[in-house]
């Protein structure tokens, strides 16, 4: 479902965001995104939105190559794409139903159709009853699960999040990364930047460690923690439902 | 067909969307409004006074003459014969006698010249003969026949209107050239005001420009609410233009009208012609429409993927 080969991001400003970088998350997979601020994240799911374009390699979403795409088809491709973001991005002067529904406005669903997705998409986070607030009278975490309903509501392919849990309590970011692997549940291939270490740890959850924008994999960044963490989780020696195809990595985590 | 309904819907929905958004920020927009229309209304007014001197001169062109203005003490008989004699000229159609008594009353029922006419003895004015020119006359034939009345005897001074008509003409000429060019000037003033109001909206607006470009809407989507905002903004400008318009020639109309008194023509000034409030209301509308397009496309450039 998302490919990369070989893709290198050089900035305007001389600035190398990612080197190299190549791996594969099959369609229906779930993954982490780890890497210290700087080290590339949000670039890679940039990239994967086509919001800028790769300086070298190629990238393929849904067996398409986007580093080809025409200017036309940038917006159906975004539409296969569901983001949520730290900051939620919602627009405060509308409801939290208007929220839901720009997706579906945005690609000409009828109005019928509009209203019974929003409800659905509203209710999957639970904020049914908020459908007619404002995004601003809401907490952080109900922000959040309105960006959340926002994306899933036009039931695209690919979920990306970026650090979606970066500004909420431990009890709010469990129930937002129990939503998203809700949404993996229904085949949905999920990506999520994050450096919550609590995450990084489960070891079913196939992880992609960027570092000073390479890609280095390995299931936790920190030794120690990682250790701790096993102990606690008891985890199985699953079969990881993505696989990853690291480059020659120069420092080798594990 | 539901595709149709859907995409009727939507550009509805955007329509009534920016018209409260104009309800909500109502002093900015009715300062943007009023400006527009001050400035539309220039060219508009000048437009429909530029037509009524047409039609003055049209009214002229259409009865050309030659006064003569016969020698003071010419006695009546004379008249007569010199009248009948023109009248078998075969370029003429019609001699009209003016007595000089009939040219005092003429100006007595002026206004204006009743005080200098009732402070006068004697009348100065000469008795004049009005020759009609047949239609087929030419601009030549009437020269010609001009300077042949000159000759003639008993005859002081003979003029045809025509010098004047071509002044009138050159005056015409230049007073819409004048307009013209004075519309263009405007119009490109009102592009960079309508423009800069765009700006503005597309700065307010920029998290949600970003957003609906991020969930994938088409350039035309993001464009439409600012192409709406545009061409209304226009549409009102040039609206408020019309008022504007209307309520100046109101208050020309009463000078106008003593002026084709005096001229004894009709001025047909009696407000804006319909088919040129029509056009003013279409190009404005284009203007905005155009300044926003102009703006915003600037502005999707910027969110191309680099």
């Amino acid at each position: 479902m998302i490919r990369f080969s070989h893709v290198s991001k050089r900035y305007p400003s001389g600035h190398d965001a990612l080197r190299s970088v190549s791996f594969h998350l099959p369609k229906g997979s779930m993954s982490f995104l780890a890497g210290h601020s700087g080290a590339g994240k949000s670039t890679l799911l940039r990239l994967i939105t086509h919001a800028i374009t790769p300086t070298r390699g190629e990238i393929n979403i849904d067996e398409q190559n986007i580093s080809r795409i025409k200017p036309r088809q940038i917006p159906l491709h975004r539409r296969k794409i569901g983001c949520v973001f730290q900051d939620h991005k919602l627009l405060y002067d509308r409801s939290v139903f208007d929220n839901v529904a720009l997706p579906l406005i945005v690609s000409g669903a009828t109005q019928r159709d509009t209203g019974r997705r929003v409800r659905a998409a509203l209710d999957k986070v639970q904020l049914l009853d908020k459908e007619k607030s404002m995004p601003i009278t809401l907490s952080g975490g109900q922000q959040q699960r309105v960006g959340i309903a926002r994306a899933v509501v036009s039931s695209p392919k690919i979920l990306l999040a970026d650090e979606p849990t970066g500004n909420l309590d431990a009890e709010l970011s469990d129930q937002i990364m129990h939503l998203f692997y809700e949404f993996n549940h229904h085949d949905v291939t999920v990506l999520i930047a994050t450096h919550d270490q609590r995450y990084l740890q489960d070891p079913s959850t196939p992880l992609l460690t960027l570092q000073e924008g390479r890609l280095i994999t390995g299931q936790a960044q920190d030794k120690t923690e990682h250790d701790e963490a096993q102990q606690e989780t008891q985890p199985e020696p699953e079969n990881n439902p993505a696989t990853t195809t690291p480059n020659p990595a120069p420092a080798d985590e594990q | 067909m539901k595709q149709v309904k859907t995409y009727f819907r939507r550009h509805l929905q955007v329509f009534f969307h920016t018209l409260g958004q104009f309800s909500a920020q109502k002093v900015s927009t009715a300062l943007t409004i009023l400006a527009l229309g001050i400035g539309l209304s220039i060219p508009a007014i000048l437009l429909t006074l530029a037509d009524g001197l047409s039609a003055f001169g049209g009214q002229w062109q259409g009865k050309p003459q030659i006064s003569m203005y016969l020698k003071l003490d010419l006695p009546s008989q004379q008249i007569d014969a010199l009248s009948q004699k023109i009248s078998a000229y075969p370029d003429v159609d019609e001699v009209k006698f003016i007595s000089k008594e009939q040219g005092l009353n003429d100006f007595t029922q002026h206004g204006e010249f009743k005080d200098i006419v009732a402070q006068i003895d004697s009348n100065p004015l000469p008795d004049v003969l009005v020759v009609y020119p047949r239609e087929d006359v030419g601009l030549e034939g009437i020269e010609a026949l001009t300077t042949q009345l000159r000759v003639e005897q008993g005859v002081q001074h003979a003029q045809y209107d025509l010098d004047w008509l071509k002044r009138l003409n050159a005056i015409e000429t230049f007073i819409k050239r004048a307009v013209y060019i004075l519309s263009i000037i405007i119009s490109i003033g009102l592009v960079l005001l309508i423009a800069n109001t765009i700006r503005l909206e597309i700065a307010n607006r920029q998290s949600e420009i970003d957003i609906i470009d991020q969930l994938g809407g088409t350039p035309a989507f993001v464009k439409r609410p600012f192409l709406y905002m545009g061409a209304l903004e226009g549409f009102f400008g040039g609206l408020c233009a019309l008022l504007i318009a209307a309520g100046v020639l109101v208050l020309l109309s009463t000078p106008i009208q003593k002026l084709s008194q005096l001229y004894d023509i009709q001025l047909g000034l009696s407000g804006l012609h319909w088919q040129l409030s029509l056009l003013l209301l279409v190009f404005s509308t284009l203007l905005g429409w155009l300044a926003a397009q102009f703006t915003i496309s600037r502005t999707l450039s910027e969110l191309r993927p680099q």
